[in-house]
Order: structure tokens, then C-alpha cells, then sequence
């Protein structure tokens, strides 16, 4: 996948965390590398991973089977994406 | 599945009085459940809510639900029974129709998204066939097993 399509899949999914929490602030002002949970993230919790792992799927096709892949997965912007591009083969 | 069918509502719930909201479990597939409450009229609540106006708080028809949907969790496994569920969220819960004393609330859980220890559920509540409540609410199943 190019850099664009990467840069876009990276705003898709900011939007689709935007709508699946809704999140008070807009996708535009995620940091790709900010931290999704945690004190220093953009503010999720523990139960918006539920609705992230739903959104992801019902977006993307791609299914986060269990905590274990999620802990690796639901870190940032970056790697929700690098999970997809691995899940897709792109 | 049958086996809940015929068992005290005490052996399938964690919960005991004054805080059990299911008097027997109707039905049960794999992540769906159905069960009933009788709403007699001499609970506590009604001296307040509202005095000479009966009427059965919202929340507490969301905890027959909530509790109806623990259920169906447990259901989904065999290491899912007897598990202590936490209502952590509850999603856009309508109330349709008051309950009043005398009702009974039938009440429906099936469990639509899954991802451990979390579970959204979609539930609903009928007094003799009519929808007085639905939504969908998330449960977290306690960590570690049984209290």
C-alpha cells in the first residue's frame, strides 16, 4: 500500500474511533503514535475497546479476537492500522 | 441448556434477595435467554415511587434485564456459568410503557458482540406481549470466577 492510501486508511480509522466512542474531540487532532488509552492518550477506557473492536469489524472486516491480540492491536492510530493492512495482506 | 429450565433462579443467579429480578428462566439457547418477574405490588419501592401511584423505577426494569442478560453470557460456555456479570453500560434504553403491580415482566437477552470480560446485549422487557422497555447494555464478567 502507498503512503497516501496509508495516510487515508490512518484518517479512516481515526473517524471510525471518533464515531464508534464518540469522542469529543475531532479525528483530525488524533496523533497517529498518540496512546489510545491510558492517562497521556486521547481518553478512551476500558469499555470503548468493546465498541473499537465492533466498529473495526463492521468497518474493516477485521476482527481482534481476544485481550491478548488487543493489548498489541488497540495501542494507536498506528497500530490499528498496521493490523489491518496485516489482516488484509495489503 | 435445558438444565436452567428447572433449577432454583439461586443456583443460576449470583444475586440473593433483596436483590434478585427474575423469578424463572423460560428459555435458554447459546447467548439468548428469556425470563420473567412478577411485580406483586408489596415491594419496598412502591411506598416511594410514587406514594398512591405505583409505578416500577426504570432502573430497576433495566437490573431485570441486566441480570436476564447475564444469563445469556452464561450461557455461551461452560466457564461462563456461575459468573458474577456488572452492568457497565447501558445504551440507549427506552422506556415504552410504565409496569405496574400485578405485572409480569418477561424480559430477553441476546447477546449480539462479544470481546471477554465484555458483552453488549440487547434486551427487551413485555408485559403480556407488549415491549414496556428495550436497548442494549454492556456487561462485564467479573475476572478470577465466583465471590
Amino acid at each position: 500500500m502507498g503512503e497516501a492510501n496509508q495516510a487515508e486508511l490512518c484518517e479512516q480509522v481515526k473517524r471510525m474511533i471518533v464515531k464508534a466512542v464518540k469522542l469529543k474531540i475531532p479525528a483530525e487532532k488524533i496523533e497517529n503514535t498518540k496512546p489510545l488509552f491510558g492517562p497521556e492518550g486521547i481518553g478512551l477506557d476500558s469499555l470503548d475497546a468493546l465498541e473499537i473492536v465492533i466498529a473495526l469489524e463492521k468497518e474493516f472486516g477485521v476482527r481482534i479476537p481476544d485481550r491478548e491480540v488487543g493489548r498489541q492491536v488497540l495501542v494507536s492510530v498506528e497500530t490499528l492500522v498496521k493490523f489491518i493492512l496485516e489482516k488484509k495482506g495489503g | 441448556m435445558d438444565d436452567i429450565l428447572n433449577r432454583d433462579i439461586k443456583e443460576i443467579l449470583p444475586h440473593r434477595e433483596p436483590f434478585i429480578f427474575i423469578d424463572k428462566v423460560l428459555e435458554a439457547k447459546e447467548g439468548f435467554v428469556v425470563a420473567s418477574k412478577i411485580i406483586k405490588g408489596d415491594e419496598d419501592y412502591f411506598k416511594g415511587h410514587f406514594p398512591g401511584q405505583p409505578y416500577m423505577p426504570g432502573v430497576l426494569i433495566v437490573e431485570c434485564m441486566a441480570q436476564t442478560g447475564g444469563i445469556a453470557c452464561s450461557t455461551l460456555s461452560k466457564d461462563m456459568k456461575g459468573g458474577i456479570f456488572f452492568l457497565s453500560r447501558i445504551c440507549d434504553v427506552k422506556f415504552v410503557q410504565p409496569v405496574i403491580p400485578g405485572s409480569t415482566i418477561t424480559m430477553r437477552a441476546q447477546v449480539i458482540e462479544k470481546y471477554p470480560p465484555f458483552y453488549k446485549v440487547d434486551v427487551t422487557g413485555e408485559v403480556e406481549g407488549k415491549i414496556v422497555a428495550k436497548g442494549e447494555i454492556v456487561l462485564t464478567k467479573q475476572e478470577g470466577g465466583r465471590v
